[in-house]
């Protein structure tokens, strides 16, 4: 046995390297974990592993506490798919939820999740439940916070969402512009490092994605919000960086040069354009937009009526040789909604998030052919057949139906030669026609576009005119 | 230092011989070999993203259920087979004997997560190999440092098992260990507990706070040894982290002193 | 010398106190011990016993199961720890790093390390004295010779009977030429000529000078090795003394008859006797063997006018004693077998 002094000095020894390791402990371990490696905090301060554990099943907030979330993750992950594949959608909403919790960098788990909130709670004619839109913008909105140097994140909130599902621009061109700043970040520590001679760090990584997805993106964001010169600067950057990608991989990578050459096209498509657009869009365009709305049966309606649409029926950019006539290919967007409805920001996804019953939204979209809008038949909108979607429970109803003619959707790019970006080559005194003036006339909460011209035709319906029996026609 | 060697020898050779621990080395394997042969998943990342974590969450439970059996009845197999009494009558301090058996106990689950690591590396790289055609090389890195991390965080649990294996019997032990993981892992809130900023609604007095602080000093911090997440996710990228490692690394072996020293000092009172 | 009362006197201890015959008298003590206490929670394991055990001396430690034996071994190995009193072997605290260099323990039914074969399992031993190499191989072959396991030492010890484990601890224990050798009931479990070849290994370390502290209750065994031993019960020392002093003496039966007793005559017997038994007209008396209390017997049969018809004297073996010291004591509350204060001077 040791004598008592001995112990008495071993035992005070031991205690005072507690010093060490609480200043380890705190100073140095805990911030970095934190920083790196902690689930991330959620926006009202509350730690989020511990806000999921809260509602976690105990086996889960055990496992999401001893190194396992990121397993648990990618076995919910795993459940997810199965679920995907036998539709069973709404078992999916609370796994997301759970899986980006305990995995809060599992990036596609973000982009599949918004993707089928945005896309694939649908009705019987295939049309989206625009409902579940805050919460796909929650998720991504999170989902850029926990990673903000992942240009793919970016690219999806702008391009699949905001773009493509909620047609937005501005906000739209507002994701492209941050995902894209994050690139050129990175290749500017890229190239710096390329410069001091650290070879190894110097591989580009993120912006060789980037480029493609946002870079890109960024400049046809900017040509859909009618700025055209911007859009120049932008592709001149994307080229820039796609020089630099090919010289540091010395030519191997086949795509990367394929990559240049895109951009080199639409840049040279882009000055053509400049160049012709001020000239062909000077004559005043009557595009005679008169959109009918019938009532055919209770809950369906067909959207009918006329667009005359003159486009580039024949273009060659380089000699400026062109031939302007009547076109197909425009579309007319509908949309009906309970009448004082605007996109609400939930702030943040949880698992207790759900559509709201009582709210009935259905935007559609009808091609024009002919200058018939729906073609010879209309375009029929049945809401008869789903009653959670269309529960009809408001008293009022807006139903819109419009042209932009700077969305791609509805003007493609031979009509938008002979109206222009932001319709400058629209008649005034034509029918429904609109000049936004910087004011959002669209209905949600879409970004106005300063000296957007568009075609509106607005209708306020009753419930009584949607749900009443026999025909009836809207003008 | 030859003494203290001797002993974790002889520990080593007659830890890997225990049935119980050999059945958790192959359970585990067992399990990184079907994770790793899991296939129908849609993409190459989600694959790799499932087999990896599913891998370092498997290798991390078997270590932590073989090192806790192990070392909760190092020390009580000992007294209860009597061979600590013709070693202990030999010229070996009881410290030396403690130490021998964390030693001996620590090259045991180093042996086992060794074995459970390199097959796992070597199953991912073969994988990445010849179904992805993607180069292996920084897969086989980031899974080594977290592994290796692994290690560690098994060598302080170990230590908290072996102390406590000094004064209690191998059942209270068992579960005492396990709350104390548990709570090493949860280091989160015990951090968030000792931050006074932490719920703005709720202000925490200095004596809270503080109480708080001590705890999430003493408790030993497993959580810190978790850095799975940029292994999984390879497109997060850690700045310094192999010197976050080492800091850890060195948590772990001044913790252990400390666990060690206090059970050399209750060990060498005790009767046995 | 010759004690034959059933409680020792003073005079009886003290004289085991001094050194066994044969043994200079500046002999150097092997182990002291000094009024041990050990008290668990509720039970005194050991109630202030004190001995001393010379060099070169094989030293028998007797007693029942439970009678303090293990605890008062484990204290003098420094497994455990005193309540009271003093543990001093060759001359040094119990437990002490220098002595433990000296001494060796086998315990009772040893278990080793079973993945190792016997002769690594000595040789661990050995590397935990600091031997190594040729050195240390050739004492562990010396060893295994001596217990008679020269060719089982390749195999592994899952593979040995109790025996052989047992002579594996013996040789473990002869690894570093020990001064002072614990054994704790070496021969137990043991097959009869397994046990005659440990008991004959014994006398030859006591030849090698070598002292033996021997816990057993084989009561032959002791009788036939030790020079000394102590009875322990309930925690004390109830006997203590050279064998052939505690095995000699013993009584006579003394058988007369015709005996005219009065009353009075009757109560004087019973303090000169230790029993009596009369059947019919017969009276047998038992008293000490010394001349005095026969003498004293005769007398007192002439004088109740009776014919002595016969006198047998008893030998008795030490197992005698211990039965005496082990029924003495259950029916004893204890305290009459406190250890005399002359005892505690050694």
């Amino acid at each position: 046995m040791l004598s008592s002094s001995r112990r008495l000095s071993l035992l005070v020894i031991a205690l005072l390297l507690f010093i060490p390791i609480g200043f380890l402990q705190t100073q140095l371990i805990d911030p970095f974990y934190k920083k790196n490696y902690a689930p991330p905090k959620q926006k009202n301060g509350v730690n989020g592993l511990s806000q999921a554990g809260s509602n976690l099943p105990a086996t889960f907030a055990l496992g999401a506490f001893t190194g396992f979330r990121e397993a648990i993750a990618g076995m919910l992950w795993v459940r997810c798919d199965e679920f995907f594949h036998n539709g069973d959608y709404d078992a999916i909403m609370p796994l997301i939820r759970i899986i980006t919790w305990l995995d809060p960098h599992q990036i596609d788990v973000y982009e599949t999740g918004a993707w089928h909130m945005d896309y694939n709670f649908t009705d019987t004619q295939e049309r989206s439940d625009r409902r579940y839109i805050p919460m796909s913008v929650a998720l991504l909105k999170e989902g850029i916070d926990n990673n903000e140097d992942q240009p793919d994140l970016y690219s999806d909130m702008a391009f699949v969402h905001y773009f493509r599902k909620i047609q937005d621009f501005p906000l739209s061109r507002y994701w492209f512009k941050k995902g894209w700043d994050v690139v050129a970040a990175k290749a500017v520590v890229d190239e710096k490092n390329d410069q001091i001679g650290l070879k190894e760090q110097t591989n580009f990584d993120g912006a060789d994605k980037g480029v493609m997805t946002v870079g890109h993106g960024y400049a046809h964001a900017l040509e859909f919000n009618g700025q055209e010169q911007e859009a120049v600067v932008q592709w001149n950057a994307c080229l820039d960086l796609h020089r630099k990608l090919i010289a540091v991989k010395n030519g191997t990578d086949i795509s990367e040069v394929q990559n240049l050459e895109i951009a080199d096209k639409q840049l040279r498509e882009l000055q053509g354009r400049l160049k012709y657009r001020p000239i062909d869009t000077k004559t005043p365009l009557d595009m005679g937009f008169t959109p009918i709305l019938v009532r055919v049966a209770p809950k369906v309606f067909v959207l009918q009526g006329t667009l005359k649409a003159i486009g580039a029926k024949k273009f060659v950019l380089e000699t400026g040789e062109r031939e302007f006539g009547p076109v197909d290919g425009c579309r007319i967007e509908i949309r009906l909604q309970d009448e004082s409805y605007k996109l609400p920001d939930i702030g943040a996804y949880t698992l207790g998030t759900a559509v709201d019953p009582n709210v009935t939204i259905m935007q559609d979209a009808a091609s024009v052919r002919g200058g018939k809008i729906g073609g010879d038949q209309g375009r029929k909108i049945d809401m008869s057949q789903d009653k959670e979607m269309y529960s009809f429970k408001a008293p009022r109803y807006t139903v819109t139906a419009w042209f932009t003619p700077n969305n791609p959707n509805d003007a493609p790019i031979q009509v938008q030669d002979r109206i222009g970006w932001l319709g400058e080559g629209l008649d005034p005194k034509q029918k429904n026609f609109v000049l936004t003036d910087g004011k959002s006339l669209l209905p949600g909460e879409v970004s106005p576009i300063p000296g957007l011209r568009m075609l509106i035709k607005t209708w306020t319906l009753t419930r009584e005119d949607i749900t009443g029996a026999g025909k009836k026609v809207f003008r | 230092m030859k003494t203290i060697w001797l002993i974790a020898s002889g520990t080593f050779g007659e830890a890997m011989r225990r049935k119980v621990l050999l059945i958790f080395l192959f359970a585990g394997l067992a399990i990184i070999l079907m994770g790793v042969a899991f296939a129908g998943l849609a993409t190459q990342a989600r694959d790799l993203t499932v087999t990896k974590s599913l891998g370092l969450g498997v290798i991390s439970l078997a270590g932590v259920f073989i090192s806790v059996i192990l070392y909760i009845t190092l020390i009580p197999q000992e007294i209860e087979r009597r061979t600590i009494y013709s070693i202990l009558s030999k010229p070996v301090q009881r410290y030396q004997f403690l130490c021998g058996k964390f030693l001996g106990g620590l090259m045991t689950v180093l042996l086992n997560i060794a074995l459970m690591g390199i097959v796992f590396i070597l199953l991912v790289a073969g994988k990445q190999w010849f179904q992805y055609g993607v180069n292996p090389g920084p897969a086989m890195l980031s899974l080594s440092k977290g592994i290796l991390m692994i290690f560690f965080q098994m060598t302080l649990l170990g230590a908290v098992a072996m102390f406590f294996s000094v004064f209690l019997s191998p059942f209270v032990n068992f579960f005492l260990t396990f709350a104390v993981w548990l709570l090493g892992n949860a280091s989160s809130l015990t951090e968030a507990l000792a931050d006074p900023t932490s719920d703005p609604n709720h202000p925490k007095s200095a004596i809270v706070v503080g109480i708080f602080k001590v705890v999430h000093v003493i408790i030993p911090n497993f959580a810190n040894y978790n850095i799975q997440n940029p292994i999984i996710n390879p497109h997060e990228h850690i700045t310094n982290e192999p010197i976050y490692i080492a800091w850890n690394i060195l948590y772990a072996i001044v913790y252990t002193a400390i666990l060690l020293t206090v059970g050399s000092l209750i060990f060498d009172k005790r009767e046995v | 010398m010759a004690q034959d009362t059933i409680i020792p006197s003073a005079d009886a201890l003290s004289g085991n106190g001094t050194a066994p015959p044969g043994f200079d008298p500046g002999i150097g003590k092997a182990i002291e011990i000094k009024n041990l206490v050990k008290q668990y929670k509720k039970v005194t394991a050991v109630n202030n016993i004190s001995l001393d055990v010379y060099e070169g001396e094989i030293f028998g430690f007797l007693g029942p199961n439970g009678a303090g034996k293990t605890t008062t071994i484990k204290t003098l190995l420094g497994l455990i720890f005193p309540t009271a009193g003093e543990v001093l072997v060759l001359g040094k605290p119990a437990g002490d790093i220098d002595v433990k260099e000296k001494l060796s323990y086998l315990p009772e039914s040893p278990y080793f390390y079973e993945h190792m074969t016997a002769s690594e399992v000595v040789g661990f031993y050995g590397s935990l004295f600091g031997l190594a190499g040729a050195v240390k191989q050739k004492r562990v072959d010396e060893l295994l010779d001596l217990v008679g396991l020269q060719n089982a030492g390749k195999k592994s010890l899952r593979a040995f009977s109790k025996g052989m484990l047992q002579r594996v601890g013996i040789a473990q224990a002869l690894i570093n030429d020990p001064k002072v050798l614990f054994f704790d009931e070496p021969t137990s479990g043991l097959d009869p000529v397994a046990h005659r070849d440990i008991r004959d290994l014994i006398l030859h370390l006591k030849s090698e000078g070598r002292t033996i502290f021997l816990s057993s209750h084989q009561l032959s065994d002791v009788e036939l090795v030790c020079d000394r031993v102590s009875i322990l019960h309930g925690g004390k020392i109830r006997r203590l003394g050279h064998v052939d002093e505690l095995i000699a003496g013993g009584n006579v039966e003394i058988v007369a008859e015709g005996l005219k007793a009065t009353e009075a005559q009757m109560a004087q017997l019973r303090d000169l006797s230790s029993k009596t038994e009369l059947v019919g007209d017969t009276l047998t008396i038992t008293t000490a063997a010394s001349t005095e209390s026969k003498n004293r017997v005769l007398d007192w049969v002439r004088t109740a006018g009776g014919n002595v018809l016969s006198m047998t004297q008893t030998r008795r073996t030490l197992e005698d004693i211990f039965y005496e010291v082990v029924h003495q004591g259950e029916l004893e509350t204890g305290t009459a077998f406190a250890v005399p204060s002359v005892l505690e001077k050694n």
